[in-house]
């Protein structure tokens, strides 16, 4: 390979395939994973999460659900290779019609200087008025068209920015170091007293450097949607051409956010939770047997779906993902991935290992009654205001 | 006696085609041996060499006799036909040479034996001339072979086209801007003394070309011990194959290097005593497959060598079971660093993928592998599917390239080796790949030519006629001799190598690697772009060099260092020959508190009690100790490659959060443990390719329990003493080898080949399986797989809670041999492929499940695991003692489909 001259830059803006990946294309996720939904102590469950650290190293996020839900704006985390393009690039988030409220810097500027770092900002973002979202973009529901937004921008701006938290409640802080490195960088125990009722916790594997870096850590959030993978997909591009089918757009492109659109389109369409398990997990043909008449119907039905029938997750995958108050979990049929949950009437907690998941308890001293779901099989809980409750398999989301 | 006054006569026969029609490929090679009347003084003799050097019969593998067959008859003087025995009336034999060029696979093994020069051998036209240059022979046959429905396996290359390597590559002189050297005469071109390693770890090597992994039972003993005896005098390591290494050989152990394949076969004992390790992730010949080794070829020996029963196929599957992404490699290295310590290699066998190796290089390199094996396209196999033979794989000296790079962007090249592969035909050929970037070349087939390979592609029938792929026929080799030969051939093109460099004006190996002092000029986009071109960077614009401080590679000894007081401290406890470890939760990480055991052993600790444990990994491994009892939750690859240790897991209730006695994935594999008792649930993997022992689990497992479980250590490796043999002189070790194999070569020689076989079978009887038991919980059931690939060994399911579904599917998929016995339904779909369900029980068997729940029972009856547990366990127990037969009736038993009436893929 030739490498260009001017790839590299000696400043400490970052390069653009450390940045985006460049053209050598964009990293596949393969982690740890720790998540929580309740009343519970994030200090308790970074503690318990570093436990997982080995598992990966170039890159470690946070998602916390309800941090901004007081604020009434949509939260933006926007990551910029370099400073030089911000006032560019929030140009064109008012030429989608959104207006910035207010910005701030999210990062102490003495990280900047340790750290090989994008420059972090935080937005107060408002979208446009209904009229106007109809005019623009012949949309009324004020989460789609960010999410439209978002996507649009994450896409073309790839080298310059990425909108890693978009949502009206939750916030997500992303780095392309260790956990501990997270911590420091945003000032995570300044959240420890603010209000927060689940939380996801990611630790990347390095892949080769310079495949997008800043692009590869998770959770991967989209508005009101954040998930967590671990494992590489084999299936990533017959589910990315599902959800092409559907118009749902990739963003950062990689296999593991293929999934969590997967589940909140599911999930917003109203499917149960066994039917997106069918979906995503799949069962065995020899299971079909034991079924009864009507689901062996029902999920016949469901296969006969071209479009739904690619999205089944294929290779090593366990995957947690968060849509508005619903936390759902679950691993590939083959179980090439561990996965273990723990519940008690005060907390849901669901790892990718035992260990992390009994440490959390441990480090928050609660009894729980911990189990490791069979092969294939979805767990969910809905988590409003840290009062968690777990769903039965026939539970659908009812937006209506 | 037969009289003087018999007169001779000699005919040679052609047989009749095997069939006609379509399908009747007939001949693909036509031989014809020349009479006495063609060529005066050259003509055939009938002396019958031929007939005994060919050993190609693939309608008949069970004749006597290949293509070559001599017929005699007996006349009297009035032409009528007399006994052989009656050498009294004798007067006419006729000898007739009967020729089957059906069978011939142009091995050429009878044209360069024949002492007359009697036989030619060349393709039969009515074969090769069909067809257009579009749809040749090749096609139309494979069409007629598919169609027919023979088999799709093949060996070796498949020789289509070209090597990408043979033509329009320049190796550059140096000339006037800078001087050649002369390597003969002065300190240049050197490339001796090279290390295999570059960190702790290391083997040093006398010449930069390697051997390849080629595994016992692949290759012949003879075969394998020439080329570990070549290996040996070269001085470079001998790189075993997924067959592991016969006893007789192990005084070479330290010069060895075992691959550890997806079937993990062998009895995984004695491993300080080898040279490294080598993980096999893939190989370009048959991508993204494990290996096959037909039921034939698995005999007596080889059953005990690999720990499996014989006469069964054996399937590698096909991926390391251990680690299905990127993100567990540090974790295998963390287990095989503690198994093997800082002083021993650990490699990574891979094969070039399209687009994502430079990933896997890093990958490789961050997760502690001291060394990186490319299998390039062009590499060879001996067995694979005709598709994976013809689908090439890129490039040797691009995909070399390409690691290289990707590791000095990294700023790993100076820690990691890399072996290049899959290709390389010559020194030429080696001096681009190193020129590329490749610290050391692996040469397969050439070494193999050495041998007689003529490249036949006959390896996977076990007919090899040079003995190299043949067991049986393996004594036509003599490894002192044959050694010898390779030794030579390696030697000059070593000599050939250095010669270029110093023609290059380098002086030693340091200057050669990745100078990229060569230039394509052909016609490949993809080669010409990366190295047609001028002009290319010196450096790599940005290193990472933080990447070299990760803990992952920190030595015992340093973190012995960085953690002395804390350690001293804790060593400090310890009591006679038993040391207890408060692991305190999160306060002592999985590798300090295997080197804290380990140092503990090392001063004469034998029983361990570690306390509060919270899921830390590699509990165990590479520790000599008698006894080791957990209290908490065991981590990730924990008790793996242990020996006669008994193991207990216990739960912590201790604090509000009650920490269970679970153990998580991959727990206890390639172990021989005397037994391990968990008083909780396991998760996936536990007791993967377990060899030996007992496994007691309270509860239930997750998927694939008891993967490619083995079917115990035989005696030769339970008493296995090399000692000696550690750090001896070469000399030493090869007088040892060549003593040992004239022994079995003497046995050998006095009997007949099945019958030295046989003496192997008690051998095998005397082997005590495996047995894994399960309670099963109220959380879960048996995961999928149960039992997948197993080759021997027993599980059984107690179902103590009374599940109506006690298992998930595929149970038993693919076994072998080995059983389980499940209690409570199984249904029919449920069942994996290759095995049946035997719904009742005999005596014997219910002796042993009576056996093995009283062990059950014993293990688990005072240990407090949960409520709702321990009162089912209670109840459990008092069915079975007021009515046993009432349990065994529950049973049902899985047993495999006899491999042995399978159906042969020839």
């Amino acid at each position: 390979m030739i490498i260009k001259k001017d790839e590299y830059s000696r400043s400490r803006e970052l390069s653009i395939n450390d940045f985006s990946g460049g053209e050598l294309g964009l990293p596949k996720g393969a982690c740890g994973l720790l998540a929580v939904a309740g009343d519970f102590k994030l200090s308790a469950l970074l503690k318990a999460a570093r436990c997982l650290q080995y598992r990966g190293r170039t890159g470690a996020g946070v998602t916390l659900k309800s941090l901004y839900k007081d604020s009434g704006f949509y939260n933006f985390h926007i990551m910029f290779r370099s400073a030089g393009k911000i006032s560019e690039l929030e140009q064109v988030l008012a030429a989608e019609g959104l207006r910035i409220l207010e910005k701030r810097d999210m990062v102490q500027r003495k990280y900047y200087y340790e750290y090989d770092l994008p420059v972090i900002m935080h937005y107060s973002i408002i979208p446009p008025s209904p009229e106007e979202m109809m005019f623009r973009e012949k949309i009324s529901d004020e989460g789609r068209y960010i999410a439209t937004i978002v996507s649009r921008f994450n896409k073309q701006y790839i080298d310059d920015a990425r909108i890693f938290s978009s949502s009206k409640n939750n916030g997500t802080f992303l780095t392309a170091f260790e956990l501990q490195d997270t911590i420091d960088i945003y000032d995570l125990p300044q959240y420890e007293d603010r209000f927060y009722d689940a939380c996801l916790i990611h630790l990347r594997w390095p892949t080769s450097q310079g495949r997008g870096l800043w692009w590869g850590p998770q959770p991967i959030s989209l508005g009101e949607v954040a998930g967590v993978h671990n494992g590489h997909l084999s299936s990533d591009m017959a589910n990315a051409r599902a959800l092409e089918q559907l118009n749902i757009m990739l963003t950062v492109g990689t296999d593991s956010e293929g999934i969590f659109l997967a589940v909140s389109y599911l999930l917003r369409q109203g499917y149960t939770l066994e039917e997106i398990e069918w979906i995503i997990c799949r069962k065995f043909p020899q299971e079909l047997k034991g079924m009864t008449e009507e689901k062996r119907e029902r999920y016949n039905e469901l296969m006969s779906d071209p479009i739904l029938f690619r999205m089944k997750m294929s290779g090593p995958a366990t995957a947690i993902t968060l849509v508005d108050d619903v936390l759902v979990g679950f691993t590939d049929r083959d179980h090439l991935r561990s996965f273990s949950v723990g519940v008690n009437d005060k907390i849901a907690l669901l790892g990718s290992e035992q260990r992390a998941v009994i440490s959390a308890a441990y480090f928050m001293h609660e009894e729980l009654k911990m189990f490791d779901p069979e092969a294939g099989r979805i767990v969910g809980f809905t988590v409003k205001n840290k009062t968690v409750e777990s769903l039965d398999y026939g539970w659908k989301k009812n937006d209506k | 006696m037969i009289n003087k006054d018999v007169v001779f006569q000699r005919h040679i026969k052609y047989s009749e085609p095997e069939s006609r029609g379509i399908y009747a490929q007939g001949a693909k090679y036509w031989v014809k041996v020349t009479d006495e009347i063609e060529e005066p003084g050259r003509g055939c003799v009938h002396c019958g060499t031929c007939v005994e050097a060919c050993t190609h019969n693939l309608t008949d593998p069970s004749s006597a006799t290949g293509v070559f067959s001599m017929e005699e008859i007996c006349y009297d003087a009035d032409g009528n036909r007399v006994s052989p025995e009656d050498t009294d009336g004798i007067r006419i034999l006729e000898k007739i040479l009967w020729i089957n060029p059906d069978e011939c696979c142009n091995c050429k093994r009878c044209v360069k034996m024949c002492p007359q020069r009697a036989i030619k051998v060349y393709e039969n036209p009515d074969y090769h001339d069909i067809g257009v240059t579009l749809t040749g022979h090749e096609e139309i046959n494979n069409i007629i072979s598919r169609a027919a429905g023979k088999s799709t396996v093949s060996s070796a290359h498949m020789g289509r086209g070209k090597s990408k390597l043979y033509t329009d590559w320049l190796i550059d002189a140096a000339e006037i801007l800078s001087p050649t050297r002369d390597h003969m005469n002065e300190y240049a071109g050197q490339m001796r003394g090279m290390t295999l390693g570059k960190r702790t770890a290391r083997f040093r090597c006398d010449v930069p070309i390697m051997d390849v992994h080629q595994s016992y039972g692949s290759n012949s003993h003879e075969a394998v011990l020439a080329r570990m005896m070549a290996c040996i005098k070269l001085g470079r390591p001998f790189f075993t194959g997924e067959g592991y290494i016969h006893p007789d050989m192990m005084p070479a152990a330290g010069h060895c290097i075992l691959q550890f394949g997806s079937g993990g076969f062998g009895p995984w004992v004695e491993l300080d005593k080898f040279a490294g390790f080598s993980m096999k992730y893939g190989q370009d010949a048959k991508k993204g497959k494990g290996g096959r080794l037909q039921d034939k070829k698995n005999d007596y020996e080889i059953a005990l060598l690999r720990c499996v029963e014989a006469l069964r196929h054996l399937s590698s599957p096909n991926p390391q079971h251990l680690q299905y992404s990127i993100e567990e490699l540090p974790m295998r290295v963390e287990s095989l660093r503690a198994l093997l310590g800082d002083d021993k290699l650990i490699g990574a066998d891979v094969y070039g993928t399209a687009w994502n190796f430079p990933e896997i290089c890093v990958a490789i390199a961050k997760a502690g592998f001291d060394y990186i094996t490319v299998k390039a396209g062009d590499g060879s196999t001996g067995a694979a599917h005709l598709v994976d033979l013809q689908n090439r794989g890129l490039n040797i000296v691009y995909l070399t390239h390409k690691a290289d790079l990707a590791l000095r962007q990294e700023g790993l090249r100076e820690h990691v080796s890399i072996i290049a592969e899959g290709g390389v035909m010559d020194s030429f050929g080696a001096m681009l790949a190193m020129l590329a970037g490749a610290d050391f070349v692996g040469l397969g087939m050439r070494t193999l030519h050495v041998l007689g390979c003529t490249l036949c592609q006959r390896c996977h029938t076990g007919q090899c006629a040079w003995g190299i792929t043949s067991r049986k026929y393996g004594h036509r080799i003599d490894p002192v001799t044959a050694s010898d030969g390779i030794v030579k051939m390696i030697k000059s093109f070593h000599e050939d190598m250095e010669g270029m460099a110093a023609g290059l004006g380098m002086s030693n190996h340091a200057d050669v690697i990745g100078a990229r002092r060569f230039r394509y000029h052909g016609s490949d986009p993809l080669l010409f772009e990366t190295f047609g071109k001028g002009e290319f960077p010196k450096q790599v614009p940005h290193v990472s060099v933080k990447e070299r401080t990760k803990k992952i590679f920190k030595t015992r000894e340093a973190v012995f260092a960085e953690n002395s007081e804390q350690f001293d401290k804790i060593l400090k406890n310890i009591d006679g020959d038993s040391l207890k470890i408060d692991v305190g939760f999160d306060q002592i990480e999985s590798m300090h508190l295997n080197h804290l055991m380990k140092e503990a052993s090392d001063r004469g600790v034998r029983k361990f009690y570690l306390d509060n444990v919270m899921g830390q990994r590699t509990i165990g491994t590479g520790v000599k100790c008698d006894e080791i009892t957990v209290r908490g939750l065991v981590g990730n690859h924990a008790f793996a490659f242990v020996r006669d240790v008994k193991i207990n897991v216990i739960p912590n209730h201790s604090t509000i959060t009650c920490v269970p006695a679970n153990a998580q994935v991959g727990v206890a594999n390639t172990s021989n443990p005397s037994e391990i008792n968990i008083a909780g649930d396991v998760s996936d993997l536990f007791a993967a390719y377990a060899i030996s022992g007992t496994f007691r689990v309270a509860k239930s497992g997750g998927v694939r329990n008891l993967l490619l479980m083995k079917a115990g250590l035989p005696e030769d490796w339970k008493n296995i003493d090399v000692d000696r043999y550690q750090g001896a002189e070469r000399n030493e070790i090869l007088s040892e080898l060549t003593r040992r194999y004239q022994k079995r070569r003497a046995r050998r020689e006095r009997s007949t080949w099945a019958d030295f076989l046989k003496s192997f079978e008690q051998k095998l009887h005397n082997r005590k399986p495996p047995v894994a038991v399960y309670g099963l919980g109220h959380e879960k059931g048996m995961g999928d797989y149960f039992m997948e690939y197993a080759q021997g060994g027993i599980g059984i399911v107690l179902n103590i809670v009374n599940r109506e579904m006690p298992i998930g599917y595929y149970v038993c998929s693919g076994m072998t041999a080995g059983a389980a016995y499940i209690r409570g339904n199984v249904a029919d779909e449920q069942l994996g492929v290759g095995v049946r369900r035997i719904e009742y029980l005999t005596l014997a068997d219910t002796e042993f499940l009576r056996h093995h729940i009283d062990g059950f029972l014993n293990a688990f009856s005072g240990v407090d695991i949960d409520e709702e547990y321990n009162a089912s366990l209670k109840e459990f127990r008092q069915q079975y003692e007021t009515n046993p037969e009432r349990v065994f009736s529950g049973f049902c038993k899985i047993i495999p489909i006899s491999s042995l009436a399978a159906e042969s893929n020839e």
